[in-house]
């Protein structure tokens, strides 16, 4: 089993009570996962970054209503992909999924992961329908659990399991196409 | 059956995962923001200086003074369409005060009551107090199952629920609007300068 990819339940709350300090740790703490999964549902960097600055400062206006007995990271994703489907619906009219900006190349190598390969893996990536895309990032990449992921896409589990199946028959035929 | 183990979908996967670095400019604008946000705790309304008037409040309300639930996005997509007997009932009074400095934006005094026999605690959450579950707690009435307080709210559009013996729930006599973000709808109050 992965290790959880949760922050302490103890920052929220110091953050919900006005402690900045604990709301630049959240902000430290999942920045990096979110603008990932922005960007790859997004495909560009600024409208990563957009996606993810709006998601964190509504996240500070309404900490208000962060129940103490919820967990953070559902509760932050939902808000981050329901931010993601404004951008990318304001910005539908773009089709290309191109990447901008200096990506760190390293992990890839690290994986044992060919630079092109992944190249080819964020192609199929970007030629998956949107709800697979978000289904197999939330799923696949960020580690969540099928329940977390009902709560932030609002969908049933039956059909979440069924986009990450899909995702992935689809990911499987393109990445063995490609080889 | 649906996650079976695949060596290529996880090649993949930790691929994509660690595709990004952090982003320290990203955090630094976005905590930056906030500190010059900070949380809405009232901010900007100030109660007026003199004390408003009860008993204008039935004139000054037909002069004009709309308090409406207007919005375009009130609709309660739920279909909630409980009788309102059936429910605790919550009404929003609207006050006016009886003086203003000229030319400044005054605070509209609202108040908020809600009648619930089974209520012991009752607080009022909102936009406008940061959504504090303490910052603003309703006072029984002198008849059993009341409850009210007065706030000062800014013209415009606000977003508020009731905290009734822990839980949440919107005014039963108001629009709700949805929020996808936070799944749960909000009650929804429109204050038009007086």
């Amino acid at each position: 089993m992965r290790p959880s990819t949760d922050i302490d339940p103890a920052i929220p709350l110091r953050a919900r009570d006005g402690d900045v300090e604990a709301f630049a740790e959240l902000v430290e703490f999942f920045h990096v996962r979110c603008l990932r999964y922005a960007r790859y549902m997004l495909g560009e960097e600024e409208d990563a970054e957009e996606a993810v600055q709006d998601t964190f400062v509504r996240v500070y206006d309404h900490l208000g209503q962060f129940r103490p007995d919820a967990r953070f990271e559902p509760w932050l994703f939902r808000i981050l992909a329901n931010r993601c489907r404004t951008v990318r619906e304001r910005r539908r009219r773009r089709e290309s999924l191109v990447t901008t900006g200096e990506l760190p190349a390293v992990a890839a190598e690290a994986e044992g992961m060919s630079q092109d390969l992944l190249e080819e893996v964020e192609a199929a990536l970007e030629e998956l329908p949107a709800e697979q895309r978000e289904a197999f990032l939330l799923r696949h990449v960020e580690d969540l659990s099928y329940e977390d992921m009902a709560v932030i896409t609002g969908v049933r589990l039956s059909a979440l399991r069924m986009r990450v199946k899909r995702a992935c028959d689809t990911l499987r035929i393109r990445l063995k196409e490609e080889r | 059956m649906y996650d079976a183990p695949d060596e290529l979908i996880d090649r993949a996967a930790a691929a994509l995962r660690r595709r990004h670095a952090p982003n320290p400019r990203l955090v630094s604008r976005i905590v930056a923001l906030v500190e010059g946000r900070r949380r809405r705790w009232w901010r900007a309304v100030t109660w007026p200086s003199a004390p408003f008037s009860l008993s204008a409040t039935a004139t000054l309300a037909a002069a004009g003074l709309l308090l409406g639930f207007l919005s375009r996005e009130a609709t309660d997509s739920t279909g909630h369409d409980q009788p309102v007997a059936a429910q605790p009932g919550a009404q929003a009074i609207p006050l006016i005060p009886a003086a203003r400095a000229s030319g400044e934006a005054v605070p509209v005094p609202v108040q908020f009551t809600l009648r619930d026999v089974r209520a012991s605690q009752v607080s009022l959450v909102g936009d406008f107090n940061g959504w504090s579950q303490t910052a603003t707690p309703l006072e029984p009435g002198v008849e059993p199952g009341t409850w009210s307080v007065t706030v000062p709210l800014s013209a415009g559009r606000h977003v508020y629920a009731f905290v009734v013996n822990g839980k949440w729930m919107t005014d039963p006599r108001a629009q709700t609007a949805p929020d996808l973000d936070f799944g749960r709808a909000n009650s929804v109050l429109i204050v038009q300068a007086p």
